[in-house]
């Protein structure tokens, strides 16, 4: 879990948002509290680590609006969603957009804290994954042209003379592009780099 | 006197010894009428003496009809010599020397050898027999005359059944003459052909019977218009001396009338009887006294035996006494049966009673009885009445009030329910805030233990807050499922109608409690624009309120009124007033407020529950003390805006 990781609440009610605090306190998790959505917004970074406690029912912009709005910015924030006056309608539509869990006020310590740990685990996860991809990114854009034209072939097993006819150059000339590829991307294998441009891709279907 | 013959000739004092001992009179007369002797039978017959008549002419003896004819007759004879009267003699009228007249036998000889001829009469009196014939002649015309105008049909069968004798009833029956009847085949020209073989065995059998009530037959008779009659027979067979059946005397009634009124009366009968085991009811009718003459035999209807468990008797209008209804009644209900029963005999009127019967069987019926009692004549009472068994009444009225009170209470959870849902939100806050810090506290206390705090009761008490919260929070959960909903639909309604209508369904819960309801409705209410089942919600409420109130008051003083009032340009009100204790001083500010409540079992939410139902109608639900101290709730319901309303 990342130490910088923080639990924000959004609630309007006074009580509802300080005791909740204090419970996250108790065990540990620092919070921050915000009385509506629109405070929450002001204050929050999507690069922030972290989960969102957040009321369903609020003036203003409510909490399932709140949900969109951050759907919209593509942020990947978990939100657990409490209410006073769940339905099952609501609850399915909140899980739906995306919502991490949903939890009935007044509820059991244990189970929001549980729920809590869960969440920052999985951002936690999400954003490793995230940094991971980014970081391959970064070699993959240093990469010249002709170097990017030898690692699509490579990754598709080809082998270097078949790859110096295709390009129509050496084979000596292939083997040293190759190497400054591996080198570049920072791949111990060719195993290794395959799965690199795997995750590439998949960050394109995501 | 000469003789004839070789015979004796009597002598002169002979003949006249005889002359004198005949009680007829004898005439002796010449050729010319003169009297030439006359005896002594004939002086008393005629009241003259010989001497005054003789040499006198014989007519002086016959009325003025026949003596002119005399003459005649003699000339005749004399002249024809063929005789007319000699040796035949003919019935005459003669006349007394008084002049009164009377029949006589008139025998005429003559005497032969002498020349002239003379005449002997011999004249009989006749008056006596006369008067006999004349009587049995009219005994006979009496006799034809009875056959004649007699109501039953008379007939006389030969012993191969040909008609030997009809009277005018027969004929009239059959439409034809008693001409074209007699001699005729009584099968072929009066009975039906499909009969036939019938009638012939039934006569067969009358023919051949002993007793006496064996005599009766019946069949119908065709007429000669088509007409069909039915006709009861009574049929004697007739015998010769010698024992031999020579024919049959039968004398008939016109029983199609009679047969048919019995069809009736017996259809009439057995569908009242179908109708009281339909409608189970049976009727009755008891005597219970009286001194005069032999008691009255009591009746019972069948179904009246039914209803108490017992076979109905094969005699249709048998009866048992009182006795025997008080033996079938519930011992438990026995007694009071019993002193109805005096009541009912000791003066005369109308008097109900319900009891339940045990049948023989073991089954339990619920019954109610009417007796109607009015002096008998010849002293004592005669009682009538009748018996329904409301059993299945009864039952289908506890399940109905079953259903009803389960409806009543779901309506008034479902209504809870809308409540929570609508406080819901707002409780479950705070349960929120209060179960999240004592969570919050109980590990901030376990991180640094309180010295004061040596049991450990503080981390019991946050847990226990915790728990509290929680099961706040279930509780409201629970009544949220009891959520419809339901919005306020408004319709035009009669409150009046809204009333009777809970006091329908209230009825049975206020007999129980012996409660009585008492409706003061105004007959000037315009038509109210409301919820008709929310409003009858509210008044269900306050009446069953009002009737648990009454618990405290003794039997027979709990009484609820329920009035309707408009006040124009104010409002509908219903109020709803009881006699009970009404609500104490100290919660009469708090009354509408939710989960307020005096009752044990009580939610404490009906009143609060109506009060928002009221304003939801722009209407209001107030509380007073009743002027005689009870509860007093006046349901205001806004006036009708538009004028046409009204």
């Amino acid at each position: 879990m990342n130490r910088n990781a923080s639990v924000f609440i959004v609630d309007d009610d006074d009580a509802v948002r300080s005791s909740l605090r204090l419970l996250l306190k108790s065990v540990g998790l620092p919070a921050m509290a915000y009385a509506s959505a629109g405070d929450f917004l002001a204050a929050w970074h999507p690069s922030q680590a972290g989960c969102l406690v957040l009321d369903v029912r609020m003036p203003g912009m409510s909490g399932i609006e709140l949900q969109h709005e951050l759907n919209r910015r593509g942020a990947i924030i978990p939100v657990i969603f409490i209410s006073g006056h769940a339905d099952i309608p609501m609850a399915v539509e909140a899980i739906q957009h995306g919502a991490f869990d949903f939890l009935q006020k007044p509820f059991r310590d244990q189970e929001l804290i549980d729920r809590v740990q869960r969440a920052l685990a999985a951002d936690g996860n999400n954003r490793a994954e995230l940094a991971k991809r980014d970081a391959i990114r970064e070699r993959f854009d240093s990469l010249t042209p002709r170097e990017r034209e030898v690692l699509t072939l490579v990754t598709q097993g080809k082998a270097n003379k078949v790859m110096a006819g295709d390009l129509g150059v050496s084979q000596r000339t292939v083997e040293i592009h190759r190497a400054r590829v591996m080198e570049k991307m920072g791949a111990a294998s060719l195993a290794q780099l395959v799965r690199m441009v795997l995750d590439l891709e998949g960050a394109h279907v995501d | 006197m000469n003789s004839n013959g070789n015979t004796t000739a009597p002598s002169q004092g002979e003949f006249q010894a005889l002359l004198d001992a005949t009680v007829d009179a004898v005439i002796l007369i010449d050729h010319t009428g003169h009297i030439q002797s006359f005896n002594r039978a004939g002086e008393r017959l005629f009241g003259y003496a010989a001497d005054e008549l003789i040499g006198k002419n014989v007519s002086v003896l016959m009325t003025a009809t026949d003596r002119d004819s005399h003459d005649h007759y003699m000339a005749r004879y004399m002249k024809t010599n063929v005789p007319h009267i000699i040796g035949v003699g003919r019935e005459v009228d003669a006349r007394r020397k008084d002049g009164t007249e009377f029949p006589v036998f008139l025998s005429v000889g003559q005497i032969h050898g002498a020349n002239p001829p003379r005449f002997i009469g011999l004249l009989h009196d006749i008056t006596l027999r006369r008067e006999a014939m004349a009587a049995i002649r009219r005994e006979r015309d009496r006799a034809n005359l009875y056959l004649e105008i007699a109501q039953v049909f008379l007939l006389a069968l030969s012993a191969d059944l040909r008609v030997q004798l009809v009277n005018r009833k027969g004929c009239e029956t059959l439409a034809r003459r008693e001409i074209d009847l007699l001699g005729r085949d009584w099968l072929e020209v009066a009975v039906p052909t499909a009969q036939h073989q019938r009638v012939r065995r039934d006569i067969e059998r009358v023919a051949n019977a002993t007793a006496d009530e064996d005599s009766y037959l019946e069949h119908e008779v065709l007429a000669a218009d088509g007409q069909r009659r039915l006709i009861g027979w009574r049929l004697m067979p007739m015998r010769g001396a010698d024992g031999r059946l020579v024919g049959y005397f039968a004398s008939g009634e016109d029983i199609t009338h009679r047969r048919a009124m019995e069809q009736s009366m017996e259809r009439t009968r057995l569908l009242l009887n179908e109708a009281q085991e339909i409608a189970k009811l049976g009727n009755f009718e008891m005597f219970h006294g009286g001194t005069d003459g032999a008691p009255a035999q009591p009746f019972w209807s069948p179904e009246m035996y039914r209803i108490l468990g017992l076979e109905p008797p094969s005699h249709p209008t048998q009866g048992l006494d009182v006795a025997e209804l008080l033996a079938r009644i519930h011992p438990e209900d026995r007694a009071r049966n019993a002193e109805v029963w005096r009541q009912v005999v000791g003066q005369p009127g109308t008097r109900l009673d319900e009891f339940r019967v045990l049948t023989p069987a073991g089954e339990l019926r619920h019954v109610q009885i009417n007796y109607t009692s009015t002096p008998a004549q010849g002293g004592g009472m005669r009682v009538v009445g009748t018996l329904l068994d409301v059993s299945d009444a009864r039952r289908a009225a506890e399940d109905a009030r079953v259903a009803q009170e389960r409806m009543t209470h779901v309506s008034r959870l479902a209504t809870m329910g809308e409540m929570a849902a609508g406080i819901a939100h707002e409780l479950n806050q705070p349960l929120a805030a209060i179960a999240n810090y004592a969570s919050a506290a109980t590990r901030l206390a376990a991180a640094s233990p309180s010295a004061a705090d040596s049991d450990g009761d503080v981390p019991l008490a946050l847990e226990q807050i915790q728990r509290q919260a929680l099961r706040a929070g279930e509780i409201i959960r629970r009544l949220r499922a009891l959520v419809q909903n339901r919005e306020t639909r408004l319709e035009a309604a009669d409150l009046n109608e809204l009333v009777r209508e809970v006091l329908v369904f209230t009825q049975s819960d206020a007999r129980l409690n012996d409660v009585q309801l008492v409706a003061e409705l105004a007959d000037d209410l315009p038509v109210a624009s409301v919820d008709r089942i929310q409003i009858q919600q509210i008044l269900l409420n306050l009446l069953r309120n009002s009737i648990e109130a009454l618990g405290e008051r003794p039997r027979g003083q709990r009484t609820v009124r329920i009035r309707t009032r408009h006040r124009p340009g104010v409002a509908l009100e219903v109020q709803i007033e009881d006699n009970g204790p009404g609500v104490p001083a100290e919660l009469v500010a708090r009354i509408f407020d939710p989960f307020c409540t005096t009752k044990e079992t009580g939610t404490g939410l009906g009143l609060a529950i109506s009060r928002t139902i009221a304003e939801a109608h722009q209407g209001k639900l107030l509380y007073a003390t009743a002027p005689a101290g009870g509860a007093r709730f006046t349901l205001q319901l806004p006036c009708p805006t538009g004028r046409d309303e009204e």
